[in-house]
């Protein structure tokens, strides 16, 4: 409160130009550092607003209430929604404003509190139901979308394993030529290549298949989906939370 | 981006104006206060220093009001204030006095402010004329020297001597009358 005041009595106060280039060129940092930090601070706001809402939440809670799990959901039909507006719009338009990305949703022993929010956690709407208001919670195994996937599956498939390595070592040709002439392949130098890229190409087929994730959906009474995929940190104990809710309500 | 559109993105709590804030002013912010914590901070220092401000922005950025001076200015004076204030409690947990700084200062003034105690400060100033009030914010919040306050304001050495003289004695008499 204090630092506020303060700060409202710095207003007014005036700068030259040689004293604001003086200053520019006490700037030794390069635009990767100022983007990285960008990405830092913009983290840090997304998750300080997870936390300002979990209290808000808390607030309304009863004195018998507890939280058993707090997921953080993508809505499926967002990123597909969203992929297909970023071919027309860029980037920064449809991650600032008022779109809903997703949900943050609050399980208690008593309720399913359901926030929609945008990218960066900003609560947009909320809706409260009863557990006793969810009908079924369904799981479906999904192909990852996530860009970076392809690059990041190879590495993690095969250069990083040792039958991954040397099979890759293979298809460039470190091996081949002994293995050729210890099986007395009668095979030229163009049979060769071939076989080589053939090898490759299977080889960088089979490392970059996308990993799979499991979407929820759960179908409340008065008919209304969450389709969603889990992005906690924790995201194999959130699944296994849900199964054993799943469970529960079947019965 | 316009400057108007950055304030209004950051008053209503939009993440990604912070990467507009900083693609604008994000040097020239870095620049201040490398140029403050350079010599006796290390560089992760000066980066918690610059996330520091960054959030200080994003809190109080309501506060400015684009009637008194453009917004280039109230970016240079928030950053200027947080990383003094950083310097200072950063000497104070180190327990490192600069002495050159203190002589002088001692030489200038025959009593000082204790400008840690932020809560001491406002109330000491709030009362002050503006004038008298940007006379101490400089001097003791932005840690001006007196030759730059008085070339900046366009007022004689002597009278922005005097002004900051009669703050203190007017502050100390009120403080000793309460």
């Amino acid at each position: 409160m204090l630092e506020a005041e303060l700060i409202n009595e710095l207003n007014g106060i005036e700068y030259s130009n040689e004293e604001i280039d003086d200053y520019l060129n006490w700037a030794e940092i390069s635009e990767d550092e100022l983007n990285k930090i960008s990405g830092d601070i913009q983290t840090k706001l997304a998750r300080k607003a997870l936390r300002e809402c979990g209290e808000f939440i808390e607030s309304t809670m009863e004195k018998d209430e507890y939280t058993e799990a707090v997921i953080k959901g993508t809505d499926r039909d967002a990123i597909v929604y969203f992929a297909f507006l970023g071919m027309f719009m860029p980037g920064a338009f449809l991650l600032s404003g008022d779109y809903s990305f997703g949900y943050i949703m609050f399980i208690t022993n008593k309720r399913l509190i359901v926030v929609n929010s945008n990218y960066f956690n900003k609560a947009l709407g909320t809706r409260i139901y009863t557990r006793e208001e969810m009908k079924n919670i369904r799981f479906k195994r999904v192909l990852d979308r996530s860009k970076k996937g392809l690059i990041k599956n190879f590495f993690k498939n095969i250069v990083s394993t040792p039958g991954g390595f040397v099979s890759m070592a293979f298809g460039l040709g470190v091996f081949s030529n002994r293995f050729f002439e210890a099986y007395d392949f009668d095979i030229g130098f163009e049979g060769k290549i071939i076989f080589r890229v053939v090898a490759l190409i299977a080889l960088i087929i089979s490392g970059i298949e996308p990993d799979l994730e499991t979407e929820a959906i759960i179908t409340m009474k008065d008919g209304k989906k969450y389709d969603f995929l889990v992005r906690n940190a924790n995201y194999k104990e959130i699944l296994r939370y849900l199964k054993k809710l799943s469970n529960n309500i079947r019965m | 981006m316009e400057d108007k559109e950055i304030v209004q993105k950051i008053i209503e709590k939009d993440p990604k104006a912070i990467e507009d804030l900083i693609n604008k002013y994000g040097k020239l912010i870095f620049g201040v206060i490398n140029k403050i914590l350079n010599s006796s901070n290390e560089r992760w220092e000066i980066e918690e220093c610059f996330n520091d401000i960054l959030m200080t922005l994003w809190k109080n950025m309501y506060l400015y009001k684009e009637e008194k001076g453009k917004l280039i200015n109230f970016i240079i004076s928030v950053a200027k204030f947080k990383a003094i204030d950083y310097k200072r409690k950063i000497q104070k947990k180190n327990n490192v006095i600069e002495l050159k700084e203190e002589v002088l200062r001692k030489e200038e003034f025959q009593d000082e402010i204790d400008i840690n105690d932020q809560e001491g400060f406002y109330n000491l100033i709030k009362e002050l004329k503006e004038k008298d009030k940007e006379i101490f914010i400089r001097r003791y919040l932005l840690d001006e020297s007196m030759e730059k306050i008085s070339k900046d304001l366009n007022l004689s050495k002597e009278y922005i001597y005097n002004k900051l003289s009669r703050g203190r004695k007017k502050i100390k008499e009120r403080l000793e009358g309460i």
